[in-house]
């Protein structure tokens, strides 16, 4: 199927002047409006990650297309290295996602549907509660927590980090002072067993104070999605792999409470059998739920 | 807003359980043409990946002239120095694939270029594939921004800023690992900041990290892979170096005797330049494009 897919490797700066990477993948058939007027999945990559990242960042663009659908994955500020090397902050990749959606628009896709993968989708969350855009038709997060500072605290509860979540916390405030943003001052550091019972590299995780300030910290409130889904009025459908070991199954439908309690009907939750925490584990299921929600738009 | 599209494809090459990535750079689909002219493969520097804009600018040069490039990721990109699987000795079998991949394109000449880590990467190859009988495919070598020992240059560097921990303490650390003492266990790979290591503040663009393994096997001082002056006179081919006069990560000094330890070894074919700019060749791309073409032009033509 790989003739039938055509891919642009695009780059765009957003306002503050950011330089982002995203690979568009659309049809190589068909006529420039049609391509137009079938819809397109802005994707987000979750920590650490990027658009070349195993799972979904990599797979679901061409699945997208196998489809019949087109597909942006795009490299935010936090892509890579970004927590570590300090341009990370996740309150700014507002304006990464704001300078993609612009870019698709100005292209001529009238129909996006925004994916966020784990801290992706908290990104995509975060957008759609403070922008609206009329081309943006809808939201699809993927393994997104209830509160991202909340699931840190315990995951590094769990595996007794050093140093603790507490500490930290207690470190950054005396780094960063009163203003963390703009404070001029930052270090990098280390965390070790935050992700697993060994002092091995693969279980630590590596931020600047800053980037886990605005990330993991206690004041973290971009990240606390339970706090802002209530005011997105765009269609969600919050999707979790029936065995994902990072989100707990009552994440998804305490946010979607949230969602329809603020009158937003249109919020749909799934669960993906035979999956983890990426739901491309069961590429099917996964695009089976995918593309129920851009059928519609499809149509017309 | 600015908007750029790139003409490259992004293509993967199946490597041992995973997949390189690359960036495929211009069109070659006559026969003539792709066992002809010379296709670049191209290697990223520290911490740098496909993407990088030192990785962007050459490529299109190279394109708009009918040259192909190819740019991988190896173990060595994004992450790989922070979660302890970059081993510099093990990119090498990783280059050999994609040499295989540009060779069932059909390319017969491949020429292996690098900046700065990626340099070092391109020289240990060309010094490790010098038997043209076996490799008869590598043509050439490219080397910008490559220090004469990337460890020196490191070691160097933390000095001067006064690094905490400094290279010393991190090799006594790295020591328990490969060296323990007698009748102790080795110690367990483990991950360590440096800070003041780029610059005089704690601030995260002059810290470094490493885990004590990735640090070993590229700036430790047994690291011998990136010890470029060790390699350079194994290297047969035609090797380009170009340096950066104002280059504030490897420092001048001795890389420009790169070219000296070369043509001691018997290469006839080596040149240097040296250009007014510092190590990322900023407001300088065109002109080490230019450079770059017409020394493949002056030899592949």
């Amino acid at each position: 199927m790989k003739f039938l897919e055509r891919q642009h490797l695009i780059r765009f700066r957003t306002q503050d002047e950011f330089l982002i990477s995203s690979l568009l993948v659309t049809k190589a058939l068909g006529r420039e409006e049609e391509i137009l007027d079938i819809p397109i999945v802005l994707q987000i990559h979750g920590l650490l990650g990027h658009f070349l990242a195993r799972g979904t960042p990599r797979l679901l663009p061409h699945a997208l297309v196998e489809h019949g659908f087109n597909a942006m994955s795009m490299n935010t500020r936090l892509a890579y290295a970004g927590q570590i090397t300090g341009q990370g902050i996740f309150d700014d990749t507002i304006q990464d996602i704001e300078s993609a959606v612009e870019f698709l628009n100005h292209e001529g896709f009238r129909n996006i549907f925004i994916l966020g993968y784990s801290l992706g989708a908290c990104m995509a969350a975060y957008w759609a509660s403070n922008r609206e855009h009329p081309s943006v038709k809808g939201l699809i997060l993927e393994g997104i927590h209830y509160s991202t500072p909340d699931s840190k605290r315990e995951q590094f509860e769990k595996w007794k980090s050093s140093p603790t979540y507490e500490e930290i916390s207690e470190k950054a405030r005396t780094v960063l002072g009163d203003d963390p943003y703009n404070s001029p001052n930052d270090e990098t550091f280390v965390i070790y067993q935050a992700r697993g019972p060994s002092s091995e590299p693969l279980s630590d995780e590596i931020f600047t104070y800053k980037t886990w300030w605005f990330m993991v910290g206690p004041e973290a409130q971009a990240t606390m999605t339970y706090k802002y889904i209530d005011k997105i009025n765009l269609p969600i459908l919050l999707i979790r792999g029936e065995n994902d070991p990072l989100v707990e199954n009552w994440e998804q439908e305490a946010l979607a409470r949230v969602a329809r309690e603020s009158g937003n009907q249109n919020v749909r939750v799934r669960q993906i059998p035979d999956a983890g925490h990426d739901c491309m584990e069961n590429s099917d299921e996964m695009l089976k739920e995918i593309i129920h929600m851009l059928s519609k738009w499809s149509q017309e | 807003m600015y908007v750029e599209r790139c003409s490259g494809t992004i293509i993967s090459i199946p490597f041992d359980h995973h997949k390189i990535d690359a960036l495929l750079y211009g069109k070659a689909n006559h026969k003539k043409h792709q066992e002809e002219r010379p296709v670049i493969l191209r290697l990223h520097g520290t911490l740098g990946n496909l993407l990088d804009e030192t990785e962007h600018e050459l490529p299109s040069v190279l394109a708009a002239e009918g040259y192909c490039t190819l740019t991988m990721n190896t173990l060595l990109a994004n992450l790989g120095l922070f979660f302890g699987f970059g081993i510099f000795d093990d990119t090498m079998p990783q280059i050999d694939k994609a040499c295989d991949f540009l060779k069932g394109l059909g390319f017969q000449k491949i020429l292996i270029a690098g900046h700065g880590l990626g340099g070092c990467m391109a020289i240990r190859y060309g010094a490790l594939r010098n038997d043209p009988l076996k490799y008869p495919a590598i043509k050439g070598v490219i080397a910008v921004a490559t220090p004469y020992s990337l460890p020196d240059a490191i070691r160097r560097r933390w000095k001067r800023f006064g690094s905490e921990p400094t290279y010393d303490e991190i090799y006594l650390r790295a020591k328990r690992i490969f060296r323990p003492l007698a009748g102790k266990e080795p110690d367990r790979d483990e991950t360590f900041i440096v800070k003041k290591a780029h610059g005089e503040t704690y601030l995260p663009k002059d810290s470094e990290v490493y885990t004590l393994k990735t640090w070993w096997s590229l700036a430790g001082p047994e690291a011998e892979g990136t010890k470029v002056y060790k390699h350079i006179g194994k290297v047969e081919v035609p090797i380009l170096l170009v340096h950066a006069l104002h280059d504030d990560i490897i420092e001048r000094g001795k890389s420009e005797d790169l070219g000296k330890v070369a043509i001691d070894a018997g290469n006839n074919d080596v040149t240097q330049f040296f250009l007014d700019t510092g190590h990322t060749f900023e407001r300088k791309h065109d002109e080490l494009g230019q450079i770059t073409l017409k020394w493949v032009k002056d030899r592949f033509a």
